[in-house]
């Protein structure tokens, strides 16, 4: 009986540092910032290029559109650019101006209904291609043609 | 044999017990309920009490900047108020007895309470009602909507934290857009309630409460299944907790808040029902007062009211 405790404790003890050794491995990844219908995150700087006709992501470097459902902002003051990026679906990306046309506060990707929803208080909902879904809103988001090439996202402002 | 005997005698008495009006105990008794037999709503005791509000004080003079002053509201006899959001269940048996029509579905609104735009069973809140559709029920019901105070104070409960459990967020106690995943409204009393039993005064959906003693103004509290705690901002900087702001001890004057007439019903505005103590005693008989707490009857030559109170018959 005695015997079966210390056994016990030993297999625990070394489970516990096996935790702590895959723990310590993947600490040294990247952290990949996840959206929810709450939060948005900023898409990683160094993943985009502008261009003349619009904008270059180049996912290798944007863990935050790596997840289906995920979404991210793209947002350059400079070049008056306020969007929202979504995996919507694998291969499937699309991109939006990020801004109600009601209230003008942002909007966040809700992806357990598949719809874009307002930050504020009336929280007028938006489809996948701009239309609004319900109010208050009654003009559509501006909706951007989006081609995946080869692990980047070409998108025509 | 003593346990036959001894047993109708339980039974017996048990069934009396059960057949004494529950409105005749007093808002502040403990356990006090009261169950409307209009639409089935159950209604808890509020018990008499104060709560310091904040409100916003007249300008005194011309450029006089906006002051915000704190203010005892008191209730001196208490009320009885809805232990839940009113239902669809609830909402239907409404329409089905006076062929009500909403004011969503008048303006052929793409969304009404019966298709709101996600799956809602009769256990979950009306939604999709304006103020004027919930002035409506409450009127058939023959209670009322609660006042912004009212509503502030029975949601604190005695509480002078943030929520009603504490000063952080805890999701065992309310529904948002967080921990709904913005899917839709959930079950009524699913969440945890407040001191006094009160389900869901945070959360599920905002609740239409009169402002003073207006007919038309109105603000919503309680916060919704819509509204996340806090989201960032266009400007990236988080917003506050929007769930706390919802139910801060703050008096509003409606005129305020212009979203609200922006929209006048909505996915997440659904409404729960109050049930004031009249200021006097009222004659009546027994069977005139039902089961209605407020009411009182003639018995042995005194008045006794639902409330508590026993007048003598002298006075």
């Amino acid at each position: 009986m005695e015997q079966g405790m210390t056994r016990r404790k030993v297999i625990g003890t070394g489970a516990l540092w096996a935790g702590c050794i895959c723990g310590c491995r993947t600490g040294g990844e990247p952290v990949v910032p996840r959206s929810s219908c709450c939060y948005t995150p900023d898409i990683e700087p160094e993943s985009v290029t502008y261009g003349r006709g619009g904008l270059t992501i180049d996912l290798r470097q944007a863990p935050s559109l790596w997840e289906v459902g995920n979404a991210a902002y793209v947002v350059n003051p400079a070049r008056s650019l306020e969007l929202i990026v979504i995996h919507a679906e694998t291969h499937r990306y699309c991109a939006l101006s990020r801004i109600c046309t009601h209230g003008e506060q942002a909007v966040s990707y809700n992806r357990d209904r598949g719809l874009l929803q307002c930050n504020s208080f009336n929280h007028s909902l938006f489809t996948l291609d701009g239309r609004v879904w319900k109010g208050p809103a009654t003009g559509p988001l501006k909706a951007y043609a989006v081609v995946f090439v080869e692990d980047a996202l070409v998108i025509s402002i | 044999m003593r346990r036959i005997l001894i047993r109708p005698l339980v039974w017996a008495g048990w069934a009396a017990l059960s057949l004494l009006p529950a409105c005749a105990a007093h808002p502040g008794s403990p356990r006090a309920a009261w169950r409307n037999p209009k639409d089935g709503m159950l209604f808890v005791g509020v018990p008499a009490g104060s709560l310091t509000v904040q409100v916003c004080a007249e300008p005194t003079g011309v450029g006089d900047p906006e002051r915000i002053v704190p203010q005892e509201v008191t209730f001196p006899r208490g009320f009885w108020l809805g232990r839940t959001e009113v239902t669809v269940g609830q909402f239907q048996r409404f329409v089905r007895e006076t062929g009500y029509v909403t004011d969503a579905e008048k303006g052929n609104n793409r969304f009404t309470w019966q298709n709101p735009g996600f799956r809602q069973q009769p256990s979950h809140p009306v939604v999709y009602v304006s103020y004027n559709d919930a002035r409506s029920y409450v009127r058939w019901a023959g209670v009322d909507v609660p006042t912004e105070a009212e509503w502030l104070y029975a949601c604190r409960a005695g509480t002078t934290t943030r929520f009603y459990w504490g000063d952080r967020r805890d999701d065992r106690y309310a529904w948002h857009r967080g921990n709904t995943l913005g899917l839709g409204t959930r079950p009524v009393a699913g969440r945890r309630p407040n001191a006094w039993g009160l389900y869901d005064m945070v959360g599920n959906a905002w609740e239409y409460c009169r402002v003073g003693d207006s007919n038309d103004g109105f603000v919503l509290r309680g916060g919704s299944w819509t509204r996340c705690p806090e989201y960032r901002m266009r400007d990236g900087t988080l917003s506050g907790d929007l769930l706390a702001e919802a139910v801060e001890p703050r008096l509003q004057p409606h005129d305020l808040h212009p979203e609200y007439a922006a929209y006048p019903w909505d996915d997440d505005r659904g409404f729960r029902c109050i049930l004031r103590m009249p200021k006097g005693p009222c004659v009546t008989t027994r069977a005139e007062s039902g089961n209605t707490p407020g009411r009182c009857w003639k018995e042995s030559g005194n008045l006794i009211c639902a409330d508590g109170r026993t007048v003598p018959r002298s006075s």
